[in-house]
């Protein structure tokens, strides 16, 4: 059951982004997935789950269960610091690239017209809040697409102070990776003369502004990709929550005293049954949870016990900009052309569908040789037709 | 030089033609194999395993216990 009738391939995202990639060839939709299976998708809103009488009530109508699997992800979470709600821009969707590209664009052209130099120096330059996978990966795109994209289409850019400043809590970037890998991000970043400011907060944002523990950065602009947040529905669940909404969950994937009930992906908090390590909110980790929620369910049909959950890495991959990336696989972590490569590959054989996989190939080798898209493409979200499916069923 | 353009035109017609037609028969295939399932067939079902959200985590867990 999902809201959307396509599964998003988020880490495709940055290629829409930076105008290498239709948005229609970052979803894949579900009934692609149903042909000859033996599962039937329901389009629907979740709107409560009773754990103690077994049943979803769904903007459809109310569904008993014997075995439940919560899958429901997350969304950005801005947290109520002065001014953050109201100018922080998130990115989690495809509205949201193209919503991202769309500022860009504004943003430059917003430079170009006035003869105020604080000003100018103002709006190309774009702050990035997080220092994770999201926001280092956020910071190279916006640069990527500046100067790459946008350069042939606005020559007065190549005078224009353009700079991009990635702020991070933590002491170094991407605090999740090994040490090498997180050197090797943050070396690629300041090569491409991306500023990465580890240690600091951000505070507050005006619309001229954006504070810092360090200090004030002159900018118009703030993205924000510093933490997610578990959806409504989960948060409501009368179990055991962390800070960010997600359920904690046995070694199981399961909610404690709740066998029937397995939580996995950005909703579930899980810990590696053998080292005891949380397991990072990842689309690899989500997946993998996934197949073992799968099989879990499969061996108890079969009166077989499931053995507890291991998160087995199988690498990480970071795009970081123009022909650059980053990539730790097992114990060799390289950056350059190569993670770039491999980046693309990896991505294109994850994604489920034939047809994607060949549009995909034919828009990087079309922006290659053409050029990025540098045209604005304005979307409304609420569309009625939109609300009308999902209206509650009286 | 217009025989080899107007053979390469007559080629191209014809595979669209083939795929067209490949596509029609796969259709037509489809939907004589699908049933949907109605909310009866899923209430009487011997174990009814419901998954909230189609994305990674919950395609890879249908498309596992499918397996």
């Amino acid at each position: 059951m999902d809201r959307n009738n396509d599964m998003l391939f988020t880490p495709l995202l940055w290629t829409v982004a930076n105008g290498r990639t239709s948005p229609n060839n970052v979803v894949v939709p579900i009934r692609d997935f149903q042909k000859d299976r033996r599962f039937h998708v329901l389009h629907a809103e979740v709107e409560s789950i009773d754990l103690d009488r077994k049943e979803v009530r769904t903007s459809a109508d109310s569904r008993p269960y014997d075995i439940l699997v919560i899958a429901l992800g997350s969304h950005t979470d801005v947290p109520d610091l002065p001014g953050l709600r109201k100018h922080a821009f998130p990115f989690h969707t495809p509205s949201d690239a193209l919503q991202l590209r769309n500022h860009l664009i504004d943003a430059i052209e917003a430079a170009h017209q006035t003869d105020d130099p604080e000003e100018r120096q103002a709006w190309p330059t774009f702050v990035v809040g997080g220092a994770g996978d999201t926001g280092i990966e956020l910071a190279a795109i916006i640069h990527d697409y500046i100067t790459t994209g946008l350069f042939s289409e606005y020559p007065w850019l190549a005078d224009a102070p353009v700079r991009v400043v990635v702020v991070g809590r933590a002491e170094r970037v991407l605090p999740m990776s090994k040490l090498n890998t997180s050197n090797l991000v943050r070396q690629a970043l300041e090569q491409e003369g991306i500023e990465v400011l580890t240690g600091r907060s951000i505070t507050g944002v005006t619309d001229t502004t954006v504070e810092t523990s360090s200090g004030v950065i002159p900018a118009r602009t703030l993205f924000w990709a510093a933490g997610t947040t578990a959806p409504d529905v989960v948060r409501q669940l009368p179990v055991q929550h962390m800070r960010n909404g997600a359920v904690i969950v046995d070694n199981h994937l399961r909610i404690a005293g709740y066998p029937d009930v397995y939580v996995i992906g950005d909703s579930a908090w899980a810990y590696d049954s053998s080292t005891g390590a949380p397991v990072p909110a990842t689309a690899q980790a989500t997946r993998l949870q996934g197949d073992y929620v799968g099989k879990a369910i499969a061996a108890e049909y079969a009166g077989r016990p499931a053995r507890p959950y291991r998160y087995m890495t199988l690498g990480h991959l970071a795009l970081l900009g123009r022909y650059t990336g980053v990539a730790e696989v097992g114990p060799i972590t390289f950056g350059g052309l190569p993670a770039w490569i491999l980046w693309h590959l990896v991505y294109l054989l994850r994604n489920p569908s034939w047809t994607k996989r060949i549009r995909l190939v034919v828009d990087w080798l079309l922006s290659s040789i053409l050029g990025r898209e540098t045209g604005q493409l304005r979307l409304d979200t609420e569309l009625p037709q939109h609300r009308g499916v999902l209206e509650p069923k009286t | 030089m217009r025989k080899y353009l107007a053979l390469g035109a007559a080629a191209a017609v014809g595979a669209a033609l083939v795929g067209r037609q490949l596509r029609r028969s796969g259709l037509d295939k489809r939907r004589s194999e699908h049933v949907s399932q109605t909310e009866e067939s899923y209430r009487s079902a011997g174990t009814r395993i419901l998954i909230l959200g189609a994305g990674f985590g919950g395609l890879a867990s249908a498309l596992k216990l499918d397996q």
